[in-house]
């Protein structure tokens, strides 16, 4: 191998790119040839300047980072809800206020979790959970738009006519029960100090469990369920393809006389 | 829960598992194509947005951070990529190779003027030396630097053939040689023969 051969295959040798064979015979030359191994020796050193030197330019603010993720996941729901996959659709409006919420919830300390509670809906929580921590935020969820796309969302899926039920509630977000599996929009209704979560999902995907022995549940018939936890209290109540389960903390409010929708507790 | 809707939210999950956690990655590199934060950051979401749509053309196995370096490369050179030509293509020829192991045997003795030039040469000199270069040739230079890909994954995201990777990164090297040698003469780092 000569001068020539051997500095054409310098860069394909450092880019570790050379067959076994070209190797062997540049590095033999290089140790005949103190010019070229001059050369080759220098060439590494500022492949490896640059490399370090573009590395090190950073991968970018973080914040600008996060907030770049959040605008791409609300991208994937909408292209969800345009190719008619729409049970996560309406969810996903909420992320924005989702991530305020969770920034205020770093901001002030709070122990609770919730920034990612709802955004992915693959965070699993027993309803008692969603509603507790609701309870606290509930400031930081208030954007009207959120409950009129949720509203019109639920009222034009066929068999799933709970228009009426949620009128006049705030949609919180996507809520995935650990208990029952199952996806179901969250609502909250207040009036005064009072707060009802509803949460709403379809009769047929869902089950009311059979192993809610251990959460304190009483099964009254087959229609109706009442869960009593520590925090607060759950009712499940079926209503035509519907179910919906509310939960309070009040102690004062019977919810098996509450019924969503009326606008009143 | 209908079949449509449980195939969407596997789409789903699956994009979001294999897909998103290259977004770094991707950001990273639209950051020094694009030069601003700004521009990378639609660059990035317009890829994932694209790649979600074509998630079913993808190949469950294959390389999917090179499928969306493919995807967010064809966005670049459409939409991103400037229109006018740098000036600092046409005379790319007049730099010899290994233009800084020339310049250093040029230059007058004293202390070891490789070393000044490799503990001297900042950050930032190295930044704008690499925003400084034609757009086709950075993307090779950054897909292949900063990245890590082959000459081979470069042909196959670019869509160029595997002689013209060879040449831009080979161009695109001498035009980053001459940039760095032209900042450590101007500053005084090393002292020019010729000045």
């Amino acid at each position: 191998m000569n001068c020539q051969e051997a500095r054409a295959l310098l860069y394909d040798i450092i880019d570790k790119e050379a067959i076994d064979i070209d190797v062997d015979e540049v590095k033999a030359h290089l140790k005949k040839c103190r010019h070229c191994n001059d050369i080759y020796v220098l060439e590494e050193r500022i492949q490896e300047l640059l490399r370090e030197k573009i590395l090190a330019q950073g991968n970018g603010d973080i914040s600008r980072v996060d907030s770049l993720k959040d605008r791409i996941l609300c991208d994937l729901d909408q292209i969800d809800r345009e190719e008619g996959a729409p049970k996560r659709g309406p969810f996903s409006s909420a992320a924005k206020t989702l991530v305020a919420a969770a920034a205020l919830v770093i901001m002030v300390g709070a122990s609770f979790l919730v920034s990612s509670y709802y955004r992915h809906y693959t965070h699993y929580a027993p309803f008692e959970s969603a509603h507790v921590e609701v309870v606290e935020l509930l400031d930081q969820f208030s954007n009207p738009n959120h409950t009129s796309e949720a509203t019109s969302f639920i009222s034009d899926r066929a068999n799933y006519a709970l228009k009426d039920h949620v009128y006049g509630m705030q949609f919180i977000g996507g809520h995935m029960c650990s208990l029952c599996d199952t996806e179901m929009a969250h609502f909250v209704f207040s009036e005064g100090d009072r707060l009802v979560s509803v949460f709403v999902a379809p009769a047929d995907s869902f089950e009311i469990p059979d192993d809610l022995d251990d959460h304190g549940v009483t099964k009254g018939s087959t229609e109706f369920f009442l869960h009593n936890c520590p925090g607060c209290r759950l009712v499940y109540h079926k209503v035509g393809d519907a179910v919906i389960i509310t939960a309070t903390q009040d102690e004062s409010l019977d919810l098996t006389s509450f019924v969503p929708g009326q606008g009143t507790i | 829960m209908t079949t449509g809707d449980k195939a969407a939210l596997q789409k789903r999950k699956e994009f979001e598992a294999e897909a998103l956690p290259h977004m770094d990655a991707l950001y990273r590199t639209a950051l020094r194509l694009s030069k601003n934060e700004k521009d990378a950051e639609d660059l990035v979401q317009e890829t994932f947005v694209k790649a979600y749509r074509f998630w079913d053309k993808f190949q469950t196995g294959s390389n999917c951070r090179a499928w969306l370096f493919k995807i967010m490369t064809n966005i670049f050179i459409n939409e991103y990529r400037s229109k006018s030509r740098s000036p600092m293509a046409a005379n790319i020829d007049d730099i010899d190779d290994n233009y800084l192991y020339g310049q250093l045997a040029d230059v007058d003795g004293g202390r070891d003027p490789e070393q000044a030039l490799f503990a001297k040469v900042f950050d930032d000199d190295v930044k704008k030396a690499i925003e400084n270069l034609p757009d086709d040739f950075r993307l090779v230079v950054v897909l292949s630097f900063l990245e890590g890909f082959s000459y081979q994954e470069i042909a196959e995201i670019a869509d160029l053939q595997l002689g013209t990777v060879k040449s831009r990164l080979h161009r695109g090297r001498k035009l980053l040689q001459k940039q760095l040698w032209d900042y450590a003469v101007r500053n005084g780092y090393i002292k020019d023969k010729a000045t």
